[in-house]
């Protein structure tokens, strides 16, 4: 293990302590980052084509001033694209270097979920589709994908 | 020496230019003295340090500036126990020397009189100096070096100045030299007094030269440096006056008189003490050059007044001395200009070279410019506007301030918040001479001032915190500035508590320092090496660059291809071209062979035209290679600032940055070298997948 692994999960261990997740869903089901990551939600305006990137993403735009990647969280994890003029909304999200506009389907809001209600996926979901998820988070509304915002915002992940 | 005012207040300025001078230089060397250790307190900072608390207790005129002199007395005596070693090295040691020179400047900036906040700082400074002395030396060395009562202060701190001679006269010596110098003064004073100028008889200039002469001999003697020297200069003076190689004008007899005034002064402070009081012998002695200096050079007007004025500048008032000052010379009033570059007008300068630049353009792109087709002009032209690049260049250069000064400011500031709330901490420094935008660092003072105070107030714990958590009792906090690509970097790191995002401020405040940054672009991010306290990375633009450029689209992407590298452009392809292999073509144009850079391959695109040869056509030359490049289209000529793409497109390959259109949408800037050094390599590469680039 690298001493940069080293950190990512010394940081999501802060992460579930931490205890807030930002909550939001793709199609039906329901995602997390934790609240440490998100910087905030904006509404998409225009988003620039960039040539030569990765077909997860959209291209870029500019938050009061600030040039942000804008990553298509869907195809990002492999899911089908959302349906035409479905309503979409922009979280911010801040990893240890990098940060990026995700593009997701709807925000849920801010959930505290306690140290107790979030566990590790099982091995045969973390192998496949969930390569990005770190945790499975659970409360009253149902199951929440906690997601890595390192390894989302790594293009070579 | 119009007024006797002016006289009477030229020791006061002297004293004041002189002190501000020496903490001026001392302050900026304090951060690099490492006070851990013995080999990196060298022993000639240790004598700066001494030369100036020194000088602070001799020169300071008590009842004028309370409380210099016992924070000169505390602070030399430390130093005294620093340098016979009986004080071991102590990071601990750096923020009371800190403390002391910024007590020291208020105290000269608050102006003469009683300034109780001041004075009751200076106490506690003193108290505190004395308890880190008593703890780090343990209770039996407490009597070596006793604590300074106000009573013997002049007497316990001997002269630690290098080079300096102790002596110990007795009672009966001073008494012995005192009376005979005395008797010396009187004669010169007496002859002077019935000297009359312009009409002045030989006999009496005489005795004053020869008093002068005798009592210089006897201050020698006795080890009266200071008095010595001065009474050197009034004989010199004196004789020009009777050899008549200076003029015996009022105004230089007052010179003259004035001195001998100082050197009485002197004589009465060895009677009562056995010591000198301070003068300011160096300027004396400069001052009497320059009399003797002026006199020979003729016409008087051609004398630099400015520099002149530095040794007889009179009734400077405190706290002014940043104004352009007002100096009386030879009964002229002297306006003394600041020598730096005055902001506004390097405002006014840089904005009459913009709009010079954009008249430039607008000629340069001028329908009747464009007819004009003779090959002169177009040099002409081209040399224009490289002499007006160079000069933009050259503007930018002179509003920029290195980072070192504000540096200095925020480890003070950082250093007494530290201080008042019992909290040790060592500031470093890194970076310094790190440029950035003079108007930028103004405004960046205010919000990096905050980040500083809420770094000590929110994240270094106490000594005791820190100790128990196995921390160095000594907290570090350091501030960097570094230039990254077309930003300066500026690193706040510390290693106090680690601290959420929300922490960083005080409550109230953040909001504005987050308005500030956002005006001035600045980005701040938070890293938070575990358990490391917290660094804070504030991304500062390093000043904008602009691009003038003609932006195209190629599929959905907008580009911005430099003008400089745009040689003509083509509405649609009516001439020779090849298919040299599968999808790669060649352009026949004025008996010259140009390959044709198939953009969208490289940044894999999907362009709406169908045939290249249907597309608007680029011809692009830099560097001696020249090219043709297919786009969708032609959009529009617009001049844009330069921004860095996010890290995140660093992978992008012929992309020299980018910039936001006026349209809201944002253009990647074309590095035209760039992507004709990737044509050529990819010409020499068999194709991926030839049957595509089929046209």
């Amino acid at each position: 293990m690298t001493l940069h692994e080293e950190d990512t999960l010394f940081l999501e261990e802060e992460d579930r302590l931490e205890g807030k997740y930002f909550c939001f869903e793709l199609g039906n089901q329901a995602y997390a980052f934790p609240m440490p990551h998100v910087w905030e939600v904006t509404m998409p305006e225009k988003i620039s084509a960039m040539p030569d990137t990765p077909h997860f993403v959209r291209g870029v735009m500019t938050l009061r001033d600030e040039m942000l990647p804008v990553v298509d969280l869907r195809t990002r994890l492999g899911l089908p694209p959302a349906e035409e003029g479905q309503e979409k909304c922009l979280v911010v999200i801040q990893g240890r270097e990098e940060k990026a506009a995700v593009l997701i389907d709807r925000a849920l809001g801010v959930h505290a979920l306690p140290p107790d209600a979030v566990a590790e996926p099982p091995a045969l979901l973390k192998n496949a589709a969930g390569r990005f998820l770190s945790y499975l988070g659970r409360d009253t509304d149902g199951v929440k994908m906690i997601l890595n915002v390192e390894k989302l915002l790594d293009h070579s992940a | 020496m119009t007024t006797e005012t002016n006289a009477q207040n030229r020791p006061l300025y002297n004293f004041l230019a002189e002190s501000r001078q020496l903490l001026d230089a001392v302050e900026p060397q304090l951060p690099r003295v490492d006070f851990s250790q013995t080999s990196g307190m060298e022993q000639d900072f240790l004598h700066v340090l001494l030369r100036l608390f020194h000088f602070f207790r001799r020169n300071a005129p008590g009842d004028a500036f309370p409380g210099i002199r016992e924070i000169s007395i505390e602070m030399e005596n430390l130093l005294d126990l620093m340098q016979t070693g009986l004080l071991a090295p102590d990071p601990r040691l750096r923020p009371f020397f800190y403390q002391a020179c910024r007590l020291l400047r208020s105290i000269l900036d608050a102006s003469e009189g009683e300034h109780p906040a001041l004075q009751e700082e200076a106490q506690r400074l003193v108290s505190r100096v004395n308890q880190l002395v008593e703890e780090l030396l343990g209770p039996g060395e407490k009597e070596i070096h006793p604590a300074p009562s106000p009573t013997e202060q002049g007497e316990i701190v001997s002269d630690k100045i290098p080079q300096v001679a102790e002596l110990v006269l007795s009672d009966e010596m001073v008494g012995r030299f005192s009376e005979e110098a005395a008797h010396l003064l009187e004669k010169a004073q007496g002859s002077l007094e019935v000297w009359k100028p312009d009409e002045g008889k030989e006999g009496e200039m005489a005795p004053v030269v020869q008093a002068l002469h005798s009592l210089k001999g006897i201050c020698g003697y006795w080890g009266f440096q200071d008095t010595e020297t001065l009474c050197q200069e009034g004989e010199k003076l004196a004789d020009a006056f009777l050899t008549g190689r200076l003029a015996d004008s009022a105004d230089n007899l007052d010179i003259l008189k004035q001195l001998i005034h100082g050197v009485d002064k002197n004589l009465e402070s060895i009677a009562a003490t056995g010591r000198e009081t301070p003068c300011n012998v160096g300027l004396w002695r400069r001052m009497i050059h320059r009399l003797f200096t002026e006199e020979e050079a003729a016409p008087q007007e051609e004398v630099d007044l400015a520099t002149q004025a530095e040794a007889v500048a009179e009734t400077l008032p405190p706290g002014e001395s940043s104004a352009p000052y007002k100096v009386v010379y030879q009964n002229r009033i002297v306006e003394l200009q600041d020598a730096r570059f005055n902001p506004e007008k390097i405002e006014d300068l840089n904005r009459i070279i913009q709009q010079l630049v954009r008249t430039e353009t607008a000629l340069t792109y001028h329908p009747a410019t464009a007819e004009i087709l003779d090959a002169e002009w177009k040099g002409l032209m081209q040399r224009c506007h490289r002499l007006m690049r160079e000069l933009q260049d050259v503007s930018a250069g002179l509003r920029v301030t290195p980072m070192g000064f504000l540096f200095q400011q925020l480890q003070r500031l950082a250093l007494d918040l530290a201080f008042h709330q019992g909290k040790q901490v060592d500031v470093q420094i890194e970076g310094e001479s790190v440029e950035l935008d003079k108007a930028v660092a103004d405004k960046l003072a205010e919000p990096l001032a905050h980040l500083v105070m809420s770094a000590v107030e929110k994240g270094l714990e106490t000594e005791q915190e820190r100790v128990a958590q196995g921390k160095p009792a000594v907290a570090t906090l350091s501030l960097k500035a570094s230039r990254e690509n077309e930003e300066v970097w500026i690193i706040c790191q510390d290693d106090g508590r680690p601290r959420q995002r929300q922490d960083l401020l005080k409550k109230g405040v953040e909001g504005r320092v987050q308005d500030e940054l956002n005006r001035l672009n600045v980005q701040m991010d938070l890293l938070q090496p575990p358990g490391k306290g917290a660094t804070l990375v504030l991304r500062v633009p390093g000043g904008q660059k602009i691009v003038e450029g003609t932006v195209v689209r190629l599929g959905p992407v907008r580009y911005t291809v430099p003008t400089l590298s745009i040689r003509d452009r083509l509405e649609k392809v009516e001439r020779d071209c090849w298919e040299l292999r599968e999808g790669q073509w060649g352009l026949g144009l004025d008996e010259e062979w140009l390959p044709v850079v198939r953009l969208e391959k490289f940044h894999q695109l999907q362009p709406n035209y169908a045939d290249w040869r249907d597309a608007a056509l680029l011809i692009l030359e830099e560097g001696g290679e020249a090219a043709c490049l297919p786009v969708d289209e032609i959009m529009a000529h617009q001049e844009s600032v330069i921004k860095d793409l996010p890290e995140y497109f660093d992978g992008v390959r012929g992309a020299a940055g980018s910039t936001l259109l006026d349209s809201g949408d944002i253009s990647v800037i074309l590095d035209v070298g760039g992507i004709l050094e990737m044509a050529k390599i990819k010409s020499l590469q068999p194709e991926e997948n030839p049957g595509k680039e089929t046209l």
